[in-house]
């Protein structure tokens, strides 16, 4: 669940669009296991992939950027009370 | 000894409660949400001792709110066992069944801090736990209030929540975030309102003063899941 938040969050940061090149690095991630998550999140509809030309983007949807709000919130519940998440 | 209550505070510790009690739902309604979507057993302990602390005040509230009704003089100030049947009947129900489930409720949220203990074995024990609590109402009905029960309920209680606090504060002073504060805050004001309580045998204005301590701590645990909710 952190990762797939991690993932959104630096998309988000990159102004809602980013090439994998860049989410690769930002979250520090393997090819193989961007790949994978990227699909889970594409599944749950929270991004979508974008071809421009040759190059693929990967978009925050709607619904990614209303989870990670409720991912933040939930994160700040957990450390008011000194839980891990 | 009897538990002084001052006459005009009693509206007061009424509203206290009915006010722990919505605190308590919001509270529960967002650890029940924690962990849904974590699904980690010490978000499953958090929620489920929301629960249970909240049932006490809904109960407790229920009892104070038809105590207050039904209440019946004393002066100059009012001992349980002095009124009508049915008001003691209630109070006493309402009492006993509020300290069950809050000390269920704080053993419950101590295990959320405690690393190796599995919720199924807690419940495992409840059995054992109904029969000591009907057991502890039926001498309750059979004998006079003497308020054993009420003062060893805050004892435990206060004993309990000093390893609350004890994590709450370490998690402030490690984190030094806006959210753990009025957490650390709030549940040092619960704890110091079972101190309190435990000491109201000697002055009915102690009653008051625990009733603001609870206050206070239920004003910390609102502003807190404000923080959390905010947008952004």
């Amino acid at each position: 669940m952190q990762v797939l938040a991690d993932i959104l969050r630096v998309i988000q940061r990159e102004g809602g669009t980013a090439k994998p090149t860049h989410i690769l690095y930002k979250a520090n991630l393997s090819h193989k296991l961007l790949k994978t998550h990227l699909n889970l999140l594409m599944e749950k509809g929270f991004v979508e992939q974008k071809q421009y030309g040759d190059k693929t983007y990967y978009s925050v949807t709607e619904k990614g950027v209303a989870f990670i709000s409720e991912y933040r919130k939930i994160e700040r519940l957990s450390s008011a009370f000194g839980l891990p998440i | 000894m009897a538990v002084l209550i001052p006459i005009w505070f009693y509206v007061f510790s009424s509203l206290t409660y009915v006010l722990a009690a919505v605190v308590g739902n919001l509270l529960t309604y967002f650890a029940f949400k924690l962990y849904n979507f974590t699904g980690k057993r010490e978000q499953k302990f958090l929620a489920y001792a929301m629960g249970f602390i909240t049932l006490g005040f809904i109960i407790l509230s229920a009892a104070n709110v038809y105590g207050y009704f039904n209440f019946q003089h004393c002066f100059p100030v009012c001992q349980f066992d002095v009124t009508d049947p049915n008001y003691t009947l209630v109070i006493k129900a309402g009492n006993y069944a509020y300290y069950f489930t809050s000390l269920i409720g704080y053993i419950l949220l101590s295990m959320t801090y405690l690393k190796s203990i599995k919720i199924d074995k807690f419940f495992g024990i409840m059995p054992l736990n109904i029969a000591v609590f009907v057991q502890t109402l039926n001498n309750g009905f059979l004998y006079p209030f003497d308020n054993l029960v009420f003062q060893l309920f805050h004892l435990i209680a206060i004993v309990i929540l000093a390893y609350i606090n004890f994590n709450t504060i370490t998690n402030y002073l490690v984190l030094k975030t806006k959210n753990s504060f009025p957490v650390m805050l709030g549940f040092l004001f619960i704890g110091s309102y079972h101190f309190l309580m435990a000491l109201t045998p000697f002055k009915p204005i102690i009653f008051a003063a625990a009733h603001l301590s609870l206050l206070a701590g239920l004003v910390s645990l609102l502003w807190m899941l404000v923080q959390v909710n905010r947008r952004g």
